[in-house]
């Protein structure tokens, strides 16, 4: 079991995706609209709620989970409810967003696996970049 | 001491004015510009404009030096954040967050976050004291609110009048410290007999003062003093 929490483009792709492989997933997100947006499709769980709070947590059954996934846009809530599941809720595997290369460092220290999608994207353009300035001086 | 305070709200502002009077060196980093002018227009204080979570900007405001770091924006995630970054990317000895769910309390102690102000808990705890019955006066409360020390006048309608404190049974981590007897204090021993008019001292865990009040002084609405 799977629980992800934020469920915007990346949340909403990373859930419909995961549960396609067969995975149980619930998504977990403050705004209803945004849950709105995993449509008829989607089978798991939908609880509207705030990730930091302990008891929205419990109610997506974390301590069954074998993962959660926090991909918001909100930057402390991904690193706030990742320590949460991972400190107070022990998750086996805990990834969140975060973008700062400083912040990956450190929340790495509480065993908690990052991705930094806009960092990430920035790279890849830039090197995108770069190589086309280089075959033209080649 | 050089004092970072994230944060310029209600809160925040107080407490710069506060710490300069002190005669403090403080900071302030506020993510509102509108908010940072007004600090900036009232107090002599550097002002910076931002994320305090941002490494980067800590940096700029001297975080390396500071010797506390004070969160005290809105949200309880970006206190947590601030005073994480502070701790391990700065080494700053000493971290204070304000937090305002209670619940957070125990991931903060966790992170290793030094002192919490809890707002919500101060405020709850306030009220619960003025509501309750005169006679019962909560002295203090200590070890940052974990325990509360209540004193009780028994009557002689009291339950426990006649009892020795041996066989008064309290809830689990309550003492009796001591009795006030007519102009006398007593240290109280298992076998010492308890009388109308004692005033007793005890000190409890935090949540179980109703519960020790209710067994000295029994289920009725106390007669005020």
């Amino acid at each position: 079991m799977i629980v992800i929490y934020g469920c915007g483009q990346m949340g909403t792709h990373l859930a419909l995706r995961l549960e396609r492989q067969g995975h149980e997933v619930t998504v977990i997100d403050p705004d209803r609209l945004n849950l709105e947006n995993l449509g008829q499709e989607f089978k798991g769980e939908l609880i509207m709620g705030l990730g930091i709070d302990k008891d929205v947590l419990k109610k997506a059954r974390i301590t069954e989970s074998e993962a959660f996934i926090a991909v918001s846009r909100d930057i402390n809530t991904n690193i706030m409810c990742s320590l949460v599941a991972k400190r107070l809720f022990k998750v086996p595997r805990v990834i969140a967003r975060i973008e700062d290369p400083q912040l990956v460092e450190l929340f790495r220290k509480f065993q908690i696996e990052t991705i930094s999608p806009t960092t990430d994207a920035a790279n890849r353009i830039e090197e995108l970049i770069l190589e086309t300035i280089v075959a033209k001086e080649a | 001491m050089y004092i970072l305070v994230v944060g310029g709200g209600k809160i925040g502002y107080h407490l710069v004015r506060t710490l300069l009077s002190e005669g403090h060196e403080v900071a302030v980093i506020e993510r509102d510009v509108r908010v940072c002018e007004q600090i900036a227009e009232r107090f002599d204080v550097m002002v910076q404009n931002g994320d305090g979570t941002n490494p980067a900007l800590l940096a700029e405001a001297g975080c390396r030096r500071a010797d506390v770091v004070v969160a005290v924006a809105g949200r309880d995630q970006d206190n947590l954040v601030v005073c994480q970054v502070a701790k391990d990317l700065f080494d700053v000895k000493r971290t204070i967050a304000r937090i305002n769910d209670p619940r957070n309390e125990e991931l903060f102690r966790l992170q290793g976050v030094n002192a919490l102000i809890s707002v919500t808990s101060a405020v709850s705890n306030m009220i619960d004291q003025e509501i309750t019955p005169q006679h019962v006066v909560h002295y203090l409360t200590m070890q940052h609110g974990h325990l509360m020390m209540v004193e009780v006048t028994l009557d002689e309608d009291s339950p426990v009048v006649g009892k020795t404190i041996a066989d008064v049974s309290l809830p689990g981590e309550t003492i009796i410290v001591t009795l006030a007897r007519g102009r006398k204090a007593i240290i109280p021993a298992g076998s010492t007999v308890l009388l109308a008019g004692d005033e007793v001292v005890a000190v409890t865990n935090m949540g179980q003062q109703n519960e020790v009040k209710k067994l000295l002084i029994g289920e009725k609405t106390p007669a005020p003093r």
